[in-house]
């Protein structure tokens, strides 16, 4: 055997490494027994130019990587086994001379390879950086110096140009990490950093998989669960967190987080593998108990823990076929186990295994009997219980709304016993949102649903009366004790002073009560479809309670008479026109809630009745309000629900003012809406659907597409520091997208025909760029010029408009316009 | 020996190898410094994106089919109704 054989035989297959290990030994301890010390820095001489002729081999060559495996495996061997052999002669050696021919050999090869991690060749950095990484856990006693240069260099690397050798550099570095050294704690600063602003999807993935995990770590870990390369994130679900062992090391809210990101990632990977996490190692470190696994999340307030059942449920039909559901559950339901109820039910009723439930969840009288029984909890337990029993409730009543009425007589109980807990003053209003749901489940007819609500209403006022009658009560016991205390020489002023306040209480009283009778009323228009006048209990309401309260001087009150009246228009397209001018006024000069409000229920009115509802003025002055809203760039919220508004109403094709649409795709790209994730998001959504729905659609956004490009470029143009929007280029391909004909959905003809994609819309798209290459900047020619060449046109393209394209650009190039 | 072989050994030939017999690598090439070159540019070393996306505000189509009011009731129902009521 020579070396350069070895070496050879190494480079085919692993399968043999362990034999050309023990080989490779034999020829060192030969060279040294020969020749001594020059026979083992010949040795190492001739290794390091075997070992050089990888390091120019590019990255992931398997035929290169088995050779580097082989060396890191022979400096492994020789350092064990010369740490025997120094433990042999442990008794001979001077405490000055512990080194061993292992040692010196691992010394050399570090030294070597430190020359090649500054080299201009960026693979010999990479491989140095690979030899580095594997060989640096087993170099038991390095010398400080050349350890030290390691470490620096490493450092250095991490900060390379090329992602690949930064990867490397970080496996290596991840090696010297540590908390007990001022030098290991660098190191895990270091890749911190790099966890977070890398700009490398692989070397932030390299540090995830390879930094340590303890409590300094584990945010920037569970930061990367919302990395923006989605590999990253399902690695956080489907690695980390296994790493991690036991999920309670998290502090609930994380768990939260954690969940949440996961379940509802847009990638269907990472939702897998959270699901997974959830459903098979969070219930195994809850000692495989939902019960327990919830109590450890905070089903009360958590927007996830849904969403988590549902994949649980869906993961685990042998939990769903085992589930029981016994008498003293029910009868001591507890936030977790209510909710736990819930959720299966939910989950049986939207897979349609409702076989399975059947005898799992209990017949309406039942139902109601427990309604009945952690309702009157809910009366009388302290103020620290009450959210649980609410939620307890609630829960009982989201599983009465997917139950069967069809028993007659387990309908009329559950009625009787919903329309009693709806006169309770106290009740939460969430639970009073579910109840009236429920009741019009119950009840056949909306006449009859909202005549109960009615009745409902006037006994809520009529109980108001009552403990008025006590207020009159207390007053004369106040007039007692003044007495008592001798000051009945001024019966005549004290009384006025009391009254005043007698007066103020009942004035807080009724309001409170106003407000209740308003969202219940407002409950009942949500559950309501027939129109307003065929309905004479929705009339009186309308009269009685809404029409006064919308004219109250209280604000509450006024905002929620308010949201009744909206509804109330969407039932009824004469007052809804009546009204209409009022939502305006209130857009105009309310707070930023009301505006809110406001154009909710203006783009809900349109959305219901149509353009109809509004005379030529009336169609101006919506217009103007929408484009008013649309610009409030000083008020977020407000700017975001216009957008959606708007959006809602330009898919459903009553608004199809080309401008608005405009304004759109600008305040898309706007570095002023940059911030404004809703109105962005809503947009991303929005404007592809909206193109690729109908050709119309697309007509609409070719037409204003060049002049909203035109005012955008300007607009970049003046971009200041800080500002962020993407390059006019990149709007060029997201205007392409949106008017390429061929996604269009679609339709089929009445033969079973497909349409052909419309040869014309991206034909007018070029004569549009055609003619404003006149005027356009450099910079903007540049982009039309590129847009040009991507348009969809071909000889379907109507011949009247390929002979003006003709024209225009040899009119351009005749011109020498570009 | 088997058919099986036949492709296998078709693909080893285009196998990438590394000749150890050959001349040394000039070490001086091989190990030539890079420079300041080598590193990422200084604008990408102060760059402190942290490359998370946006909270996603769980947008969906379906939003654009709900009424503000009555978010239960979809554009749909509401259309088939107006059919129904003529």
């Amino acid at each position: 055997h020579t070396l350069a054989s070895i070496f050879n035989d190494a480079q085919r297959t692993t399968a043999t490494h362990r034999k050309l290990v023990n080989a490779t030994r034999a020829l060192q301890d030969a060279c040294v027994e020969r020749e001594g010390e020059d026979g083992e820095e010949a040795f190492t001489s001739e290794f390091l130019k075997c070992l050089n002729k990888v390091l120019p081999v590019k990255k992931s060559e398997p035929t290169a990587d088995r050779v580097v495996k082989f060396c890191v495996a022979f400096i492994q061997h020789i350092q064990e086994t010369g740490v025997e052999s120094q433990d042999e002669n442990a008794m001979d050696m001077s405490e000055v001379d512990i080194e061993t021919t292992g040692m010196r050999f691992a010394d050399a090869v570090m030294r070597h390879l430190l020359r090649g991690l500054e080299a201009k060749d960026k693979v010999v950095r990479l491989r140095c950086c690979q030899v580095i990484a594997l060989a640096i856990n087993s170099l038991s006693a390095i010398d400080d110096d050349v350890f030290e240069s390691l470490r620096t260099g490493l450092m250095r690397r991490a900060r390379d140009k090329e992602f690949s050798v930064r990867v490397q550099a970080v496996v290596a570095l991840s090696r010297l990490q540590g908390e007990d050294d001022e030098e290991g704690r660098e190191v895990v600063k270091a890749l911190k950093l790099l966890l977070q602003t890398d700009p490398s999807a692989e070397v932030r993935r390299a540090v995830l998989f390879n930094i340590e995990q303890n409590k300094g770590t584990l945010p920037y870990i569970l930061e990367r669960a919302r990395d923006q390369d989605p590999i990253n994130r399902r690695c956080v679900y489907s690695r980390s967190m296994r790493e991690l062992g036991d999920f309670r090391l998290l502090r609930i809210k994380d768990r939260e987080r954690i969940l949440k990101w996961g379940l509802k990632d847009r990638d269907l990977n990472v939702r897998k593998a959270a699901a997974k996490m959830f459903s098979s190692e969070w219930i195994e470190q809850a000692n495989n108990n939902l019960l327990e696994l919830l109590e450890r999340l905070d089903v009360v307030n958590s927007q996830v823990a849904e969403d988590a059942m549902q994949a649980f449920f869906t993961a685990r039909s042998d939990v769903v076929d085992a589930i029981e559901f016994n008498d003293d559950f029910w009868l001591n339901l507890t936030a977790e186990s209510a909710f736990l109820a819930r959720t299966f039910n939910d989950f049986c009723h939207s897979t349609e295994v409702s076989s399975k439930m059947e005898d799992k969840m209990p017949e309406v009288t039942r139902l109601a009997f427990y309604i009945q029984r952690y309702v009157n909890a809910l009366g009388e337990a302290e103020e620290l219980q009450r959210p649980e029993l609410e939620f307890v409730v609630e829960q009982l009543l989201i599983i009465a709304l997917s139950v069967d009425f069809a028993d007659e007589v387990g309908r009329r109980t559950m009625y009787r016993l919903l329309r009693d807990i709806l006169v309770i003053p106290e009740l939460p209003e969430v639970i009073t949102a579910k109840v009236i749901q429920v009741v019009r489940k119950v009840t056949d007819r909306e006449v009859d649903f909202s005549q109960t609500i009615i009745e409902v209403i006037s006994d809520l006022h009529d109980t108001v009366a009552d403990k008025e009658g006590d207020g009159a009560g207390d007053d004369s016991f106040h007039s007692a004790q003044s007495d008592v205390d001798g000051q009945s020489h001024q019966p005549q002023r004290l009384r006025s002073v009391l009254s005043e306040e007698e007066e103020e209480a009942k004035l807080i009283r009724q309001s409170m009560i106003n407000m209740k009778c308003l969202h219940i009323a407002q409950c009942m228009l949500e559950n309501v479809e027939g129109r307003l006048q065929n309905n004479t209990h929705l009339v009186n309401i309308l009269n009685g309670l809404i029409v006064p309260s919308v004219r109250s001087r209280e604000a509450p009150i006024r905002e929620s008479g308010l949201h009744c009246l909206g509804l109330c228009s969407l039932l009824d397209d004469a007052l809804a026109k009546e009204n209409l001018g009022l939502f305006v006024h209130c857009f105009q000069k309310g707070h930023e809630a009301l505006q809110i409000k406001a154009l909710s229920i203006i783009c809900d009115i349109i959305m219901s009745h149509g353009l109809s509802v509004l005379d030529d003025m009336g169609v101006d002055v919506l217009n103007e309000t929408l484009l008013t809203a649309l610009q409030l760039s000083e008020s977020p919220d407000v700017q975001a629900a216009a957008v959606k508004g708007v959006a809602k109403l330009m898919l459903s094709s009553i608004v199809t003012d080309p401008n608005i649409l405009k304004i759109l795709v600008v305040l898309y790209f706007d570095p002023s809406s940059s911030e404004n994730q809703r109105l962005r998001q809503c947009l991303t959504y929005f404007l592809p659907v909206y193109c690729h729905s109908l050709s119309d659609n697309q007509v609409r956004m070719q037409q204003v597409a060049l002049s909203a490009l035109h005012h955008l470029c300007s607009v970049y143009d003046d971009l200041e520091q800080g500002e962020n929007m993407v390059s006019p280029m990149m709007i060029t391909q997201q205007l392409l997208d949106w008017t390429d004909p061929t996604k269009l959905v679609k339709v089929t003809m009445q033969e079973g025909q497909e349409i052909s994609p419309d040869a014309d819309v991206q034909a007018s798209l070029a004569r549009d760029a055609l003619c404003q290459i006149r005027e356009a900047d450099k910079e903007e020619r540049k982009v039309l010029c590129s847009m040009l060449g991507k348009l969809y046109i071909n000889e379907r393209t109507a011949a009247p408009l390929l002979l003006e394209l003709q024209e225009l650009a040899s009119d351009i190039v005749g011109e020498k316009v570009v | 020996t088997s058919t099986g072989t036949e492709p296998k050994k078709k693909k080893e030939k285009e196998v990438f190898s590394i000749d150890f017999y050959g001349d040394d690598v000039d070490e001086d090439v091989l190990f030539a410094p890079g420079g300041a070159n080598i590193n990422m540019s200084k604008a990408q070393q102060m760059q402190r994106s942290r490359h998370l996306l946006p909270d996603d505000m769980g947008f969906s189509s379906k939003d654009l089919l709900r009424l503000f009011l009555k978010p239960k009731a979809t554009l749909q129902n509401r259309k088939k109704k107006l059919v129904a009521g003529g």
